[in-house]
């Protein structure tokens, strides 16, 4: 074994091998950095280069790419709130919320030492565990896997705060919409609203950046100010102590990593959900975390990002013992692996060795390389929290726009996204926690697969494994202590058993539970003409979150009836456990005004995508850049012409020119045919 | 001044000439032909079409530069979708859409819904026609088609109109097998680790070329006993297998059949817009035959462990006016069969 181990070493020493794991990883960052685009990307574009490459050079170019995108998708979360990739959707919260306080520099140091160090004991559980692990792995079946994503559904308690009804109702509306599309079980098209677009279900990168990117940018536009604010951003300082905090909290570390592992080696949880998995884990077993996570915690960054670094280790277990792709991207590795006569299975271990260890070398050697250069640029990105709303708000638009059109490559992805902000902006204005409602998405779909799966397999019996037993219950217990947790803070701000007795008292604001109820009422409907087994998991979820909203708005009135009964100080209490995962802004503005400024931004995307409609994504670019920057900041005609000639350029070399994106057909390019040499008309 | 407008106009008269002048049946120097794929990258047709862009293009008169892409969406029927309205009509443009698209519109009897047809394809031809099978694992407690009567098994499946089930059905209607599927996973990988954990006993709907491919140790240790195949005679390679046809009761069966198995015939066809001239149609498929041909096309083929028996574009488009020219008795036969009840 330890033999094989040297012989690994020495074939990755060769100078060659390792400029194209250089090259590999350079490509993974700018990757993980431009949101929307992910390893999956990286890998196809990737791919046709290897097939002529020596194996070696081939592994350490793709793996480095792969295990380096979690490392750099952290730095749009941090300064932009806008999640690079979908592992990064976690560490918006607490990112973001730091760099508004002016510490994005200790943030993102943080977050790469986390990554690194993430990265690193990924890689080592992945050389430990290899050997015992695809026996183990025999044993997690369909319904070890549900229990699994149950669990996962359980965390969403915690990422509610003190709201867990509005958790759940969010949650359960995230489940709605995963169920978007073609029924596996009878083929029935739901909620598709006749379109192809709709038929393979929502896709969700729109959804994550319409959730989580366009309100940050909408905020930075309302309130008129830089991500930092008026606060002095030393990058220096800041970095000395995120790297400090990572190392200081080592524990937190190789649990979060331990996570990442664990969850990446069970082909079908997905990656998107184990950020969230190790920020609730953390948020529950961390000194102090309920009250501080979400407002600015280094905690908060480093517990997922730890965790999805280490994931890339482990998705490559299934990958490699079964041949069972991890992860998308590693479908595409393995096409690889099999050109060059690496055949997954028990043989990775015995005569394969060699080239398990090279992997896993590859991987360390680029999460520090990866590490070192995020950390040696940071504190120019780190100066970014300082621009400008009139320049960063039109760029990452821009950027945001273009990464929701790669998803399916469809006007639909345009309408979702649209969708997603004002729904993602509106729950940020009402106290309404996002989080849950993308756990919901992103674990709703696989609930129900893995449900029918087990049961048509198993019957009941399903739930008397063992390992279901205990991961069923660690669930329970996880939820019940959020909601315990919960309810003595409701009570500690008054809410007695008297609320009952008094007239409730409505605000405007309850109009969001109502809306919800309407809506859940609308989609649960629907369901009604569909045939048995597609309605059985949207009928019973959508009755759910019909009567919780029902509950939560009655809730609602009741107590804010009793409040107002109390001194005054418990209301303001109570609106404080209620602020988690806003982080707003704290200067008032008049909601009139709020509105407004709301309103204009909308116009300003809405404009956007009407110009892309008719002369074209390129042309469309300087002309929106341009009218923002006027209208808005009143910027003079230099920057204006660089700010958006840069745009134009990075937009045309990486999504015309490197992906050839397709782009969708304007209408000036059906009129005039003869412009088509321009570039996305 | 003037001159400036002289050569204004001139330059856009040339542009407008050449986009008028119609099809050349050469492409000429910088122009890209893009070949897309109906699936997302990762899988055997996005891998045979990434193949086919890398060879076609020195067969192709005037040596264009050749672009894989993908389009994936609704089992390749927005690629069709987008082939049938929008796709240009010049040449430069062809797509390798999913094989059961080829009898999506008769057998899920869409009709006028449908947003493309494929009978206006330009079917250009295919690398090679699939064989599927169903198969025994080697922990099933039955192991021979006889058993198969009287003991059920399980195998996995990813939908309600994937291959899995409606193969499952009509195995079941016409040679009175028994076997339940349990749908909801989503690759074949995901499948194969349920038959190695134990949740499965077999599977049906799996190319025979692509277990030999992926799954060659597999094949080699005997691990799985094919029992059927789904193809319109017997495979050489599985010279003892029955295959379905062998089963069709009267001759009306064995038309149904036909029409169920078309999409095997054509494996992973590619095709051209509709309104393409014939011209340029056959400078297309003269130059995928030739492609299909080439020894570097076949090595590289040879790496991924897929074997070339080429179909000509000619045959595919025989194949798809017989099946549509069939009387309506046929297709309800053939929904007969298919349907669970």
């Amino acid at each position: 074994m330890l033999d094989a181990a040297l012989q690994a070493m020495a074939v990755l020493s060769d100078p060659m091998r390792i400029a194209f794991l250089a090259s590999g990883v350079l490509f993974g960052l700018v990757m993980g950095v431009i949101p929307g685009i992910g390893g999956m990307a990286g890998m196809a574009l990737l791919l046709p280069f290897t097939y002529t490459m020596d194996s070696y050079a081939a592994i350490a170019m793709l793996l480095g790419m792969y295990s380096v995108v979690g490392t750099s998708d952290t730095i749009p979360a941090v300064l932009f709130g806008v999640p690079g990739s979908g592992g990064a959707q976690a560490t918006v919260l607490d990112g973001h919320a730091m760099a508004k306080k002016g510490e994005a520099g200790r943030a993102l140091a943080s977050a790469y030492t986390a990554s690194l160090m993430g990265g690193l004991i990924g890689a080592g559980l992945l050389v430990m565990c290899l050997p015992i692990l695809r026996p183990i792995l025999l044993f997690v079946g369909s319904p070890e896997l549900l229990a699994l994503a149950i669990f996962g559904i359980a965390m969403v308690a915690t990422l509610s705060g003190s709201a867990p009804i509005r958790g759940l109702v969010a949650a359960g509306f995230g489940i709605l919409f995963s169920m978007i599309g073609t029924d596996p079980q009878s083929g029935a098209l739901r909620w598709t609203m006749d379109t192809y677009y709709l038929w393979d279900g929502l896709p969700v990168v729109p959804l994550a950046l319409g959730l989580f990117a366009v309100p940050e940018l909408a905020d930075l536009a309302i309130h008129r100010r830089a991500i930092a604010g008026d606060v002095k951003v030393d990058a220096r300082m800041g970095m000395r102590q995120g790297i400090t905090d990572a190392i200081r909290n080592w524990w937190l570390v190789i649990r979060s990593s331990a996570i990442g592992a664990g969850v990446g080696a069970l082909p079908g949880l997905g990656s998107s959900v184990v950020d969230w998995i190790a920020y609730a884990q953390a948020r529950q077993t961390e000194k102090g975390a309920h009250e501080t996570f979400g407002k600015g915690d280094v905690r908060g960054v480093i517990a997922p990002e730890s965790a999805n670094n280490a994931i890339c280790s482990g998705t490559l277990i299934p990958t490699l013992a079964f041949g069972v792709p991890g992860s998308p991207a590693l479908a595409l590795l393995l096409s690889v692996l099999l050109i060059h006569g690496i055949v997954p299975g028990p043989e990775m271990l015995a005569s394969g060795l060699k080239t398990t260890y090279a992997m896993v070398l590859s991987i360390a050697m680029a999460n520090l390389l990866a590490a070192g250069l995020c950390l040696a640029f940071s504190e120019q990105f780190a100066k970014v929290a300082s621009l400008r709303h009139s320049i960063i708000v039109p760029a990452v638009l821009v950027l945001v726009i273009v990464g929701s059109y790669q998803a399916s490559r469809d006007w639909g992805d345009l309408f979702a996204l649209l969708f997603f902000s004002i729904l993602g902006w509106s729950m940020k204005q009402l106290r309404w926690p996002r989080a849950p409602l993308i756990l919901g998405f992103i674990l709703g779909a696989l609930i129900e697969r893995y449900m029918f799966i087990s049961i048509s397999r198993f019957g009941s019996d399903w739930l008397l494994r063992p390992m279901v037993i205990i991961i069923l219950c660690l669930a329970a217990l996880a939820f019940s202590v959020s909601i315990w947790r919960s309810w003595q803070e409701l009570r500690r701000s008054g809410s007695g058993g008297g609320s009952l007795y008094r007239i409730p008292v409505f605000r405007l604001t309850d109009l969001s539970y109502a809306l919800a109820f309407g809506f859940s009422l609308l989609l649960t409907a629907a369901t009604f003409e569909w045939p048995g087994p597609a309605r059985l998991g949207p009928s019973i979820v959508g009755t759910c979150v019909v009567g919780l909203s029902l509950i939560g708005l009655l809730s609602a009135g009741f107590r804010r009836a009793a409040l107002e009964d109390e001194p005054a100080g418990k209301e303001d209490s109570h609106a404080a456990a209620l602020h988690f995962d806003t982080g707003s802004f704290n200067d008032e503005i008049e909601i009139r005004e709020l509105l407004s400024r709301a309103a204009r931004f909308l116009f300003f995307m809405i404009a956007f995508m009407a110009l892309i409609a008719f002369i074209g994504l390129i042309p469309s670019i300087p002309i929106f850049v341009v009218a923002y920057m006027w209208l808005e900041g009143r910027e003079n005609r230099g920057l204006m012409a660089k700010v958006s000639i840069l745009i134009c350029l990075v937009v045309y070399v990486i999504f015309d020119r490197l992906f050839s994106i397709p782009w969708p057909s304007t209408y000036i390019g059906e009129w005039f045919p003869v412009l088509e040499f321009i570039p996305t008309i | 001044m003037r001159g400036f407008i002289a050569i204004g106009c001139v330059s856009l008269l040339s542009i407008f000439a050449s986009e008028v002048s119609g099809q050349e049946n050469t492409y000429t120097a910088g122009d890209t032909v893009t070949i897309f794929a109906g699936t997302s990258p990762g899988g055997t047709n996005d891998a045979v079409m990434r193949m086919v862009a890398d060879h076609i293009g020195k067969h192709l008169p005037g040596n264009p530069s050749v672009v894989p892409q993908n389009m994936p969406g609704a089992g390749s029927r927005k690629l069709a979708a987008y082939l049938q309205s929008r796709a240009p009509k010049d040449g430069t443009e062809i797509a390798l859409l999913l094989r059961p698209i080829v009898t999506d519109a008769l057998l899920s009897g869409t009709g006028d819904g449908a947003q493309f047809d494929v009978q206006d394809f330009n079917w250009l031809g295919s690398p090679s026609p699939v064989t599927d099978i169903c198969f025994f694992w080697e922990k099933s407690p039955v192991q021979s088609f006889e058993e198969l009567q009287s003991t059920e098994m399980v195998i996995p499946g990813i939908g309600a109109d994937a291959g899995e089930i409606t193969q499952a059905t009509i195995l079941g209607k016409l040679t009175g097998a028994k076997i339940r599927t349990v749908l909801g996973f989503e690759s074949g990988s995901e499948m194969n680790l349920a038959l190695e954990r134990g949740e499965a006993d077999g599977r049906c709907a799996v190319g025979w070329e692509a277990m030999k491919g992926s799954y060659a140790d597999w094949v080699a240790e005997n691990r799985f006993k094919p029992f059927i195949q789904f193809a319109m005679e017997r495979n050489p390679e599985l010279p003892g297998t029955p295959s379905i046809m062998e089963f069709a009761k009267s001759d009306l069966d064995t038309q149904a059949l036909e029409v169920f198995l078309a999409p095997q015939q054509f494996g992973f066809p590619l095709a051209a817009p509709p309104g393409v001239s014939p011209e340029t149609v056959e400078m297309l498929r003269t130059a995928l035959n030739e492609t299909f041909s080439d020894p570097e096309f076949i090595a590289a083929a040879e790496a991924l462990r897929f074997s070339v028996n080429p179909v000509d574009g000619a045959k595919l488009t025989e194949i798809i006016e017989r099946i549509h020219s069939y009387p309506p008795e046929v297709l309800e036969r053939i929904q007969e069969l298919r349907s669970a009840n």
